[in-house]
């Protein structure tokens, strides 16, 4: 247990020190930054029922970052220790194959949220110029917030697995970025399928129409059950890919 | 790569077997585990808990649609048929994702009027509507129909002072549950059309006078609509809920008459339309309920297009005028029916019908008694001064006194047909008649749910603000970061 705690502090402190965690840091908090500066020009101009939340979660540019975040914060992770060998030395030292993978995913969620901390300036921002109107509403935020950790981690789970796959970063990247791209329009078929059948699975594993509910407030157990059951499976399957190093 | 093809051939035959066994090992226990998340997934979307942790709770259902959906055993298709762009959108379709979460029976369709036009066309053969931004409702046949406009109701109290009027609240849970209650869990009402004396048809297409369309209005509102031939039936038929007589030119038989009077007073309900001119013999059936019916058309230059047409906007307090604030409805050459004037001295029987005025025209208008007059003038020897009542309500037999509830009898007169005909389709008309209907039908209560308030969030901010938030969110906090990584980068350099 402590071999892993040292691992998974070792990963989080991996990303303070590495160039491309603070290009797609500054990238993450410049579009958030963005959506958020064209929201607040939106309330200026007169009353909105809109939610902000939803709005912040519904905007395109939130969906792009979130799907060049995950490949970038992930590929290097197993690929880069495959290439340099490092590997070896990881998986010879006295802890198991699930608790690498295990660590690094962790590392990188709490990277993640770590990216979300200053949108908590947003809310103060938020909170301050808005008189004599309904106060934020609480339940929305939190759902918001829960519904980006979710998705963070099937995304980032996802990232790791094609990590694992190759030993090239470069690929690794494109490939959790084409495996995102293709799950995230699946989602987007619902709009327009005609077949139910299709559009009730579409909107299963929609992650859009996912963080528009969890940013209304709306707690729902099928996509938390879907979202950690699919990152746990996804993991699994890394270990598995991670463990084929052995077959010889 | 060299050394790996070596070992290959140095152990070729168990080496690839055993790589072989242990990848179909790994791959099985990933199906497997593929197999256990899909069947995890499957009973979470069989059994899940829902619930909103939001301030607003704005799309929280109430206990009554509950119940109501918990309670289908039939489907009820919905069409939300609004343009992509429609303020109430994104609101429908969430509260009908609501309704879809309780029950398995609601199925939601979207169409978009302007892109899908074969659907578009299919909707308008299969449910005759002639507007969009609607939600159409239909089950076993059965069609009603919610239109957009109605689902939110708007704040005028800042209209005075120069600001548009607010979206103050959300009433579509309460009007969609009532759409499925009349659809799935009440009879349809059947309301019977009066032929045979010139009335107008409502099989009548006809662009200018037929009834067409007026009747298409009451089938969406899953009223069954038919005609009736009373020197055929010889009696009112049993399922009918009420009785409309729209203009008749020739005058009734007495025995019909006779039939009609002794049903209305049975607890019937009943419409009358009657133009200018002549009453076509139910002048004394009008009066024993205390109605008047006066010659002579209103006539209202200062609210009229063509001289004919009036706007009317001044409604009476009732349970019918309630929706009515602010549509106008328009009316041609209408004749004046008002409540009979009471005199105090003699005292009145206990089961007097009550009687509403519903529409009067407004203090400039007058009743013309020389409709061949150019152009028409008010003349103080002839012509009687306005308002003029248009249109009453009559109710007999639900006196609030009494301690037995009898089902009360119910009057409606208009004293104008053509604001039904298929060429006055364009105002509030259609409204105020099926509003009428309705509270003949004594349908006039929907479900007691009460509109979700619509919070709005309005920052006080200058445009200087607006721009320094920019600034600190889009650049200063990237910028700090990108700082910090810069620094981290320098000290491993040196």
């Amino acid at each position: 247990m402590k071999a892993f705690a040292v691992l998974w502090k070792k990963e989080l402190t991996g990303y303070f020190f590495s160039p491309i965690a603070y290009v797609v840091a500054v990238f993450f908090l410049a579009s958030i930054g963005l959506i958020f500066s064209l929201l607040v020009s939106i309330l200026a101009e007169g009353p909105a029922g809109i939610s902000i939340m939803n709005l912040l979660f519904g905007s395109p540019f939130y969906w792009m970052s979130m799907l060049v975040l995950a490949p970038v914060l992930t590929m290097r992770l197993l690929a880069e220790e495959k290439k340099s060998g490092t590997i070896e030395t990881l998986l010879t030292a006295p802890i198991t194959d699930a608790q690498v993978v295990l660590a690094k995913f962790l590392g990188a969620i709490c990277f993640y949220a770590f990216l979300w901390l200053p949108t908590g300036l947003f809310l103060l921002i938020l909170r301050y110029f808005s008189v004599d109107m309904a106060p934020l509403d609480l339940g929305a935020v939190a759902g918001g917030y829960l519904g980006a950790l979710l998705v963070g981690m099937l995304y980032l789970s996802i990232g790791l697995l094609c990590s694992a796959l190759t030993s090239n970063q470069i690929i690794a990247a494109v490939c959790s970025f084409a495996v995102l791209l293709i799950l995230f329009l699946a989602g987007l078929v619902e709009q327009i399928a005609r077949d139910s059948a299709v559009r009730a699975v579409s909107s299963y594993i929609s992650s859009y129409v996912h963080m528009l509910e969890f940013s209304r407030g709306v707690i729902d157990s099928r996509p938390i059950v879907f979202y950690l059951s699919s990152t746990a499976l996804v993991l699994f399957a890394t270990v598995k890919v991670v463990e084929s190093r052995t077959w010889k | 790569m060299k050394r790996e093809r070596e070992n290959l051939s140095a152990d070729q035959r168990g080496g690839v077997g055993r790589r072989i066994a242990l990848g179909l090992n790994a791959g099985a226990a990933v199906a497997l585990a593929a197999a256990l998340v899909v069947m995890v997934n499957y009973l979470s979307h069989r059994h899940y808990v829902r619930s909103d942790i939001s301030r607003s709770q704005f799309y929280t259902l109430s206990d009554k649609t509950r119940s109501l959906l918990a309670s289908l055993t039939s489907a009820v298709d919905v069409v939300v048929f609004f343009q992509p762009d429609h303020p109430s959108l994104e609101d429908v379709i969430n509260l009908l994702k609501e309704y879809q979460h309780i029950s398995p029976h609601i199925r939601v369709d979207r169409v978009d009027p302007h892109r899908d036009i074969g659907r578009t066309e299919a909707l308008v053969r299969q449910y005759d509507i002639n507007a969009i931004n609607l939600v159409i409702f239909s089950s076993l046949g059965r069609t009603k129909v919610v239109n957009g406009e109605d689902l939110v109701e708007m704040d005028f109290s800042d209209v005075l002072a120069g600001e548009s009027p607010r979206p103050s609240s959300f009433r579509g849970e309460q009007l969609f549950t009532s759409a499925i209650h009349s659809l799935t869990q009440e009879r349809p009402p059947v309301v019977y059309f009066l032929r045979g004396h010139g009335e107008r048809d409502i099989n009548d297409r006809d662009p200018y006078t037929g009834y067409s369309a007026i009747a298409q209005h009451a089938r969406r509102d899953n009223i069954e609509v038919r005609d009736l031939l009373l020197s055929e039936t010889r009696q009112i038929p049993a399922d009918a809920s009420a009785l409309v007589i729209p203009g008749p030119t020739k005058n009734l038989a007495e025995a019909e008459i006779d039939l009609i009077r002794a049903w209305l007073n049975n607890s019937g309900r009943l419409m009358i339309l009657l133009d200018n001119g002549p009453t076509a013999g139910l002048r004394p059936l009008i009066e024993e309920w205390g109605i008047r019916l006066q010659d002579g058309a209103a006539v209202d230059p200062l609210r009229s297009l063509t001289g004919l047409d009036i706007f009317v906007s001044d409604y009476g307090i009732h349970p019918i005028t309630k929706g009515l604030r602010d549509i106008a409805t328009v009316f041609y050459l209408p004749r004046a029916v008002e409540p009979e004037a009471l005199s105090g001295d003699t005292p009145q029987p206990v089961d007097r019908p009550r009687v509403t005025v519903l529409a009067r025209t407004s203090p400039d208008s007058w009743a013309e008694s020389d409709l061949e007059q150019r152009p028409m003038r008010f003349d103080a020897a002839r012509d009687r001064r306005g308002p003029i009542s248009i249109a009453v309500a009559a109710e007999r037999g639900a006196a609030p006194h009494l301690e037995m509830s009898l089902r009360p009898s119910r009057l409606v007169v208009f004293g104008d047909t053509d604001f039904l005909s298929n060429g006055a389709q364009s105002s509030g008309n259609a409204d105020f008649f099926l509003s009428a209907l309705n509270w003949l039908l004594e349908r006039e209560a929907l479900m007691a749910i009460s509109p979700k308030p619509i919070e709005e969030i309005r920052l006080v901010m200058t445009r200087e603000q607006v721009s320094r938030v920019f600034w600190f969110t889009t650049v200063i906090l990237p910028g700090l970061i990108a700082a910090a990584g810069a620094g981290v980068w320098w000290q491993r350099r040196t």
